[in-house]
């Protein structure tokens, strides 16, 4: 022990010592003169100093006249300006020492602006985070592309390409990889590789889009649901279709000891994703179609839109499907070949179904929209090699299923339908572009381009419809070919201006190569991808080309989502 | 140390006079929050006994740790009542759950009558010590004693008793 403690200790004992006897003197006194027990931490005053006690009793005098209703008045004597001070009822006043009571108001009222301020920004914070994910508005504005197994985030300066994120689903494999992956399945397969199965959705502040992955311990494919942040492209959730809590099978098939490529693998997600209120609807194909002897079936899948926990599956059968949802999530309309199907948006439980006639068994509904309570589907005849095929536009109501009208027959398999307010535009496969009546059906105008240029899309901005085409229709597969653009305007079907895009265009049904997603308009630029997997920025004017940007050297054809704004 | 130039000090300063083993410091805090504490343990329903034991170890635990007392940072007054806090809720934690506080150990509201009857106390007290002699004053300081206590105390009693005029 050193010699400072020593003498530390010795101090704390006299001093307590004194205390003590300073506090006993008070107590015999209070006993004494048999008064409050409070008295005697009042007396000790009088003890400890004379003088002061007696100032202290002048002042009692003065306050005895005038008694202030405070029990604490009397506490402080010694020090008057302590005197309208109260012990601390709980432990936070003994975070804020009170100083006076012209202190403790400013002091008060800070605490309360800040108080009000933190409480208003903590509001606004938490509107904006609402407003953010969930509301379309909200979204991160960019191109966001899906090329054949990565998405992007493109930003668009003056027409101008750059990359703001990129996320790819894995790298392509190696020769390693692929000497194990065919020995697991005792074949020769050429380098396979992950793949994105549908075209982006953006909702929010979340991108939504389907694609596979292998796992390199299984050697096995599974379809995934991916949830990105739409800002900076990280992954926020996954959900694996196949297995688990689907019920999907197994998503790698065998035919006849051969891995099938053709048909959809079972877990594609065909389609874009399409939220409406909290969830996310996927329709999945989970059995190969191109096996005789399964019966070819689809999944609707409601995931709740922030997490990816399922909220309810429904399985039906179908060779071709297709799905919308209603804006307010309430029904969910797929296809079965000629069937249209309605189902509860909430529960998935089947409402009702509708059959319309077809002229024969290859054919069946290829398209699918919700309009203003209407359900607009286009029926084909989806055999390619079919010389006469034809192709027809049914409006349906969508509560009851009930059919509006039926369009005449159009040669050929035409485009996705562009729907505005009054009119439905599309193209077809033997060069003509057509609008009809949104409420009757009947046709308003058509326009004839050469017999041999199949139209591929058309979307319509600002009174002007906009349509890209091919030298070479889809049914001429892998021929390369020249993409064209033309506008016409919306109201009449005049030829506006006609000019072709840089690059070639290789069509292939088997991609289904009627995209949609092919054509974008927003930002006054027109976007159009390419089979080589680029993308070209035009002029909105004029369809001149300002920028092209080879995505990937993939030969796949970019599908595209704008969310139109400023993204840099 | 003269005593005014201690009764105009602030907290801060006295407890870094302490600090420095001026034990007058301790006539002055001791006096200034004794019954401040008194009061926040019994508003706590501590007992009288228990709340003036309180009272005591808060000063003792003052004592312990006046040597640590970092004037830069604990501020003066706040680290008082940091002390007396722990203390009372140490001395709420030791009594058993189950042993609720009756009426009477409960510190109502304030109530008028008693605190004019304490001013009055007060008042009493003051004028009597006032008119005391400077040598019966030394005798009450040094209190009763042990046993049957004191002559000179109880002398010194009498005498302030009868200057004090109490009402009954």
């Amino acid at each position: 022990m050193t010699l400072e403690n020593v003498h530390n200790k010795g101090f704390t004992k006299r001093a307590r010592a004194h205390m003590q006897s300073m506090d006993q003197a008070a107590k015999d006194l209070q006993r004494a003169l048999n008064l409050s027990p409070e008295m005697k931490y009042k007396i000790v005053s009088f003890l400890a100093h004379t003088e002061q006690a007696k100032k202290a009793s002048s002042e009692e005098e003065l306050s005895a006249k005038t008694p202030v209703a405070d029990e604490f008045a009397s506490l402080h004597f010694l020090k008057p300006e302590l005197a309208n001070e109260r012990p601390p009822s709980s432990f936070a006043d003994l975070r804020s020492p009170k100083k006076s009571s012209h202190k403790r108001v400013w002091f008060r009222s800070l605490a309360a602006i800040l108080c009000v301020v933190f409480l208003v920004g903590a509001f606004a914070l938490v509107l904006q985070m609402v407003h953010q994910s969930t509301s379309e508005g909200s979204s991160p504005p960019g191109l966001y592309t899906a090329t054949n197994n990565s998405v992007s985030r493109l930003g668009d300066k003056n027409g101008h390409l750059t990359t703001l994120w990129s996320y790819t689903l894995s790298a392509p494999w190696t020769e390693q990889r692929i000497a194990e992956y065919n020995k697991s399945i005792h074949r020769s397969a050429s380098a396979w590789t992950t793949f994105i199965d549908s075209p982006v959705t953006v909702s929010g502040n979340i991108a939504y889009f389907g694609g596979n992955a292998d796992d390199p311990n299984t050697h096995q494919f599974h379809h995934y649901l991916y949830a990105l942040n739409a800002t900076n492209g990280i992954l926020l959730w996954r959900y694996q279709i196949d297995g688990g809590k689907s019920g999907i099978p197994s998503p790698v098939f065998l035919q006849n000891g051969q891995l099938s490529t053709f048909s959809l693998e079972p877990g594609t997600v065909t389609g874009p994703p399409q939220v409406a209120q909290d969830l996310v609807y996927i329709l999945v194909a989970s059995k190969p179609y191109a096996l005789p002897q399964y019966s070819p079936s689809y999944s609707i899948v409601a995931l709740d839109r922030e997490t990816g926990s399922v909220h309810w599956t429904t399985h039906y059968f179908a060779d071709l499907s297709q799905m919308s949802v209603a804006s307010d999530g309430s029904m969910v309309y797929t296809t079965d070949a000629n069937l249209l199907m309605a189902f509860n948006g909430e529960n998935g439980q089947k409402q009702w179904t509708k059959e319309v006639s077809r002229p024969n068994n290859y054919s069946g509904f290829f398209d699918l929209h919700l309009v203003n309570q209407t359900i607009l589907a286009t029926l084909s005849t989806y055999a390619p090699t079919d010389p006469t095929s034809t192709s027809s536009v049914y409006a349906f109501a969508a509560t009851t299923g009930e059919l509006r009208w039926e369009s005449s027959r159009i040669n050929g398999l035409i485009s996705p339908l562009m729907i505005d307010q009054d009119e439905v535009y599309f193209g077809s496969e033997t060069g003509t572009i057509a609008a009809l009546s949104l409420q009757s059906g009947s046709l308003i105008w058509s326009y004839r381009t050469k017999p041999s240029e199949a139209i591929v899309s058309v979307k319509e901005s600002g009174g002007v419809l906009y349509a890209d085409f091919t030298q070479s229709g889809p049914l001429q597969q892998n021929l390369p070919s020249k993409l064209s653009l033309l506008a016409l305007d919306a109201h009449h079907g005049t030829l506006n201006w006609k000019t072709s895009l840089p690059g070639t265009y290789q069509s292939s049904l088997m991609t289904l190569g009627w995209n949609e997603s092919q054509l974008i308009i927003g930002n006054s630029f027109l976007y159009a991808s390419l089979s080589d997997g680029t993308i070209c920025s035009l002029s909105i004017s004029r369809g001149l080309a300002i920028s092209c940007d080879q995505l990937t050297q993939d030969h796949t054809i970019p599908s595209l989502t704008l969310i139109e704004g400023s993204a840099g | 140390m003269p005593m005014d130039a201690l009764e105009n000090s602030s907290v801060q300063e006295l407890l870094i006079l302490l600090k420095q083993r001026h034990i007058e410091a301790l006539d002055v805090l001791y006096p200034m929050y004794g019954l401040a504490f008194y009061r926040y343990a019994r508003h706590h329903h501590l007992t009288h006994e228990d709340a003036e034991d309180v009272v005591q170890t808060i000063f003792c635990r003052l004592l312990d740790r006046i040597e640590s007392y970092d004037e830069g940072r604990e501020g003066g007054e706040r680290w008082l009542w940091r002390i007396c806090h722990n203390q009372v809720i140490d001395c709420l934690r030791r009594q058993k759950s189950s042993q609720l506080p009756n009426a009477e150990m409960l510190v109502g509201e304030f109530d008028p009558d008693a605190y004019l009857i304490d001013q009055e106390q007060v008042n009493a007290f003051a004028r009597g010590w006032a008119a005391l002699d400077e040598s019966d004053r030394t005798e009450l300081k040094r209190g009763r004693g042990r046993g049957l206590g004191r002559k000179a105390w109880h002398a010194a009693v009498v005498k302030l008793r009868d200057l004090c005029r109490f009402e009954e």
